[in-house]
């Protein structure tokens, strides 16, 4: 079975307490801020990332953040314990 | 030991009678018209008849014994058949599964509705044989139209009071039904012994091979077995052991039936049949009318079967998110047994349109059995994943089988393509099928793909201080949510915003409870996740799909277990009510998504939710569909954003320019 590394980035980002990360996307941009939320998809366990350029500890506009879509990922840097995930 | 149906799984004299009365309806039923469709208007001659008894005996041991006694069967789910319970077994092992299952769900249901009109009618003509009524019972006149007419109305009206009292007949009925097949079909083997021989497979390959257009006649061949599917759909009424031990007696009898049909048609002295129905034919003529009374009785017991096999699978179709969610009713106390009026009404509606259209079973057998043979090829590819990934057997062996069953089905398949030209307005009807499963399942896909999930344990902390805040009125003691989030960690974001945003909901417990349908048909169980001791609880019930969910039965069972095991204090209520009624005080928050104006999606998705919206309007509501229509529920409309629009560019213009 192909392995679904949407899953590998989502157990590692559940268990970091700071949700800061620096994604690295497939047209070359680079993204900083905090996943907040996600949405499930069918074809990878994780489909959108919902990234907030500021950790507010209480939100309540989730939709606000950037919605990324797994698929244009190339990489994931993780600022609490400095690990890159590539995909 | 008991199936869930409540059904002995032993095998004994009793469960062996409730097999017959159950499984074999449709299958056992089919020596009324497979014969005499194989002969059709054809001139009476060796090759032909020996050849379709031998067609008809080697389809019956290839796709009945083999491919569905032996093999099908093995895919048991917890005790249950069909091509849904199949899904389950095997949709994990590849996403593409669910074209399969969705298209032989439908097909399927489309051949179900011409099972009953053809049935009755096969049996209604032969009233036509007995002295007195041969003017009046003619196929195909109003007088019989009316008659199958009646039959089947009376059938589906009597759908919503259940087959308790009258199913305890089933069993006996169809016992005598096939004793009858089996001492008639010996009778005319005594008269005709040489028809034995029609059993070597040499005589069907000699019919398909060297009679003119005769690979065509495997269309009428087929109807011999349209009813193996139906019999692997039943499983969970009988069990493995019982199914396969009493089709050693069924197919015993049908065997002998059709080789009865085959030697009266070589003894008899006619070249062509000219209306005559091999089955009555061969009835000694003081048992004609007995006969076609028990006849009768069978065909009404096989389309009973279907019906209740079309609840079954549109129940199952609810569960795995195939159809909208439908009233479904339970007629009476016997486990397991169901009624969607819904289903009735469009099934009646479909079997009198039949039989009006058709007018008598031999327009119908021509047009009777494409759809099956699509089911089968479907539940053919989905039994070999069981095969390989489930049963572990080699891949050469799964492969052979596969490509075994693929030729023959595939054979039968186009010979039935001749019968698209009789049957094209059954398209209309399987594309009304197949389309109301696709748009249901495609566009829950789109929700769950814009269904935002964020963490539970950010929330749980404010959760807890809104709980304890004297300065806003209390909303609820227990205030429970309806969750998809199956982690014990995690809430959609639409419910946390529900609590907090505009006037907040404060409550002493929050609940959020999660359905998880599981691909077990029977499952019914619970955990919790006491986030904050008496505060915040997640709660994730397991649910078989066969199973409608009564959720506040299950809830209450469960707080109940909770503060008997002293791990939850009930709470006062929050008007001081307690000391009038002590009964908790418990509110559920349903919340019910619209497709919000901030949206920007593709065309295809765009028709996709409007479609869903539209069938979701003929559906149940939520709080009907999860059982907590007696219960204290506030819906609540939340927009549902999906690519939602981003990167808007607001500018604030200076009060002074802008009035200059």
């Amino acid at each position: 079975m192909k392995l679904d590394k949407t899953k590998i980035i989502y157990e590692k980002w559940e268990q970091l307490s700071n949700k800061k990360v620096k994604l690295l996307l497939k047209d070359g941009s680079e993204k900083i801020g905090n996943i907040e939320s996600f949405t499930h998809g069918t074809n990878s366990f994780i489909e959108y990332w919902i990234l907030n350029k500021t950790n507010k500890p209480f939100n309540l506009l989730i939709e606000d953040g950037e919605w990324i879509k797994s698929s244009d990922l190339l990489e994931i840097y993780f600022y609490e314990d400095h690990s890159i995930i590539i995909l | 030991m008991e199936t869930k149906h409540g059904f002995s799984k032993k095998v004994t004299a009793a469960s062996l009678l409730v097999a017959l009365g159950i499984i074999y309806g449709d299958i056992g039923t089919s020596p009324l018209y497979a014969l005499k469709a194989v002969i059709g208007n054809r001139k009476i001659e060796e090759i032909l008849v020996y050849g379709g008894v031998s067609a008809i005996f080697w389809t019956l041991i290839i796709q009945t014994s083999i491919k569905y006694i032996w093999l099908t069967l093995k895919a048991d789910n917890n005790g249950e058949g069909g091509i849904f319970s199949l899904y389950a077994l095997v949709r994990r092992y590849g996403k593409k599964l669910v074209i399969p299952a969705v298209l032989g769900a439908t097909t399927l249901l489309a051949d179900g509705i011409i099972t009953p009109p053809i049935s009755v009618a096969s049996a209604i003509e032969g009233l036509g044989m007995v002295d007195g009524l041969k003017d009046t019972i003619i196929a195909g006149n109003n007088v019989t139209v009316g008659l199958v007419v009646l039959i089947l109305s009376i059938l589906f009206f009597f759908q919503r009071f259940g087959t308790q009292v009258i199913g305890k007949f089933f069993g006996p009925i169809m016992a005598i039904w096939f004793s009858m097949l089996l001492l008639v079909g010996i009778s005319q083997i005594f008269l005709h012994p040489d028809i034995i021989n029609a059993l070597n497979p040499y005589y069907a390959y000699e019919m398909l091979s060297q009679y003119p257009n005769g690979f065509w006649l495997l269309g009428s061949v087929f109807l011999c077995t349209t009813g193996a599917e139906a019999l692997y759909s039943d499983l969970g009424h009988c069990g493995i052991k019982n199914i396969r031990i009493s089709w050693i007696f069924v197919k015993t009898s049908l065997v002998m039936c059709y080789l009865g049909q085959a030697a009266w048609l070589m003894h008899q002295t006619e070249d062509f049949l000219n209306g005559r129905n091999p089955f009555f034919e061969i009835m000694p003529d003081w048992f004609l009318l007995p006969s076609i009374i028990i006849a009768t009785l069978a065909t009404i017991i096989a389309s009973q079967a279907l019906i209740s096999g079309s609840y079954t699978l549109i129940s199952e179709a609810i569960n795995l998110n195939f159809w909208p969610r439908v009233a479904v009713r339970q007629p009476s106390e016997t486990k397991g047994q169901i009624y969607i009026p819904s289903v009735n009404y469009v099934l009646w509606f479909g079997c009198v349109l039949m039989i009006l259209y058709f007018r008598s079973s031999e327009h119908m057998e021509a047009a009777y059995g494409f759809s099956i043979t699509i089911t089968m090829m479907m539940t053919t590819l989905l039994l070999g994943y069981f095969l390989r990934y489930r049963l572990k057997w080699n891949k050469f062996a799964v492969w052979g089988i596969v490509g075994l069953f693929a030729i023959v089905e595939s054979s039968f398949f186009i010979a039935n393509v001749a019968k698209i030209k009789e049957r094209w307005m059954f398209l209309f009807f399987e594309l009304g099928i197949f389309m109301v499963m696709y748009v249901w399942y495609e566009a829950r896909k789109i929700h769950n793909r814009y269904t935002n999930f964020t963490e539970l344990g950010k929330y749980s902390q404010k959760l807890a201080e809104l709980s304890e805040d004297d300065s806003i009125p209390k909303f609820a003691t227990h205030l429970i949510y309806l969750s998809k989030a199956d982690r014990r960690h995690h809430i959609e974001s639409k419910i946390i915003k529900s609590i907090f945003s505009k006037k907040p909901k404060r409550a002493d417990v929050y609940w959020f409870l999660h359905l998880n349908r599981t691909n077990e048909p029977y499952t019914l169980s619970y955990n919790v996740s006491e986030l904050i001791d008496d505060k915040v609880i997640k709660i994730n019930i397991n649910v078989g799909f066969r199973i409608q969910p009564k959720t506040e039965l299950y809830f209450k069972k469960i707080v109940q277990e909770l503060v008997a095991n002293k791990e939850l204090n009930l709470h006062i209520r929050p008007d001081g009510s307690t000391k009038y009624n002590n009964e908790p005080d418990f509110k559920f928050v349903v919340l019910e998504k619209y497709l919000s104006v901030e949206n920007d999606f593709t065309i295809k998705d765009n028709l996709l939710l409007n479609g869903y919206k539209y069938l979701k309007n003929m559906g149940i509501s939520d709080e009907k569909a999860f059982g907590l229509d007696k219960s204290d529920v506030i819906t609540e409309q939340v927009p549902l954003i999906y690519q939602p629009i981003t990167n808007i560019e607001l500018k604030r213009e200076d009060y002074e320019i802008a009035n200059k």
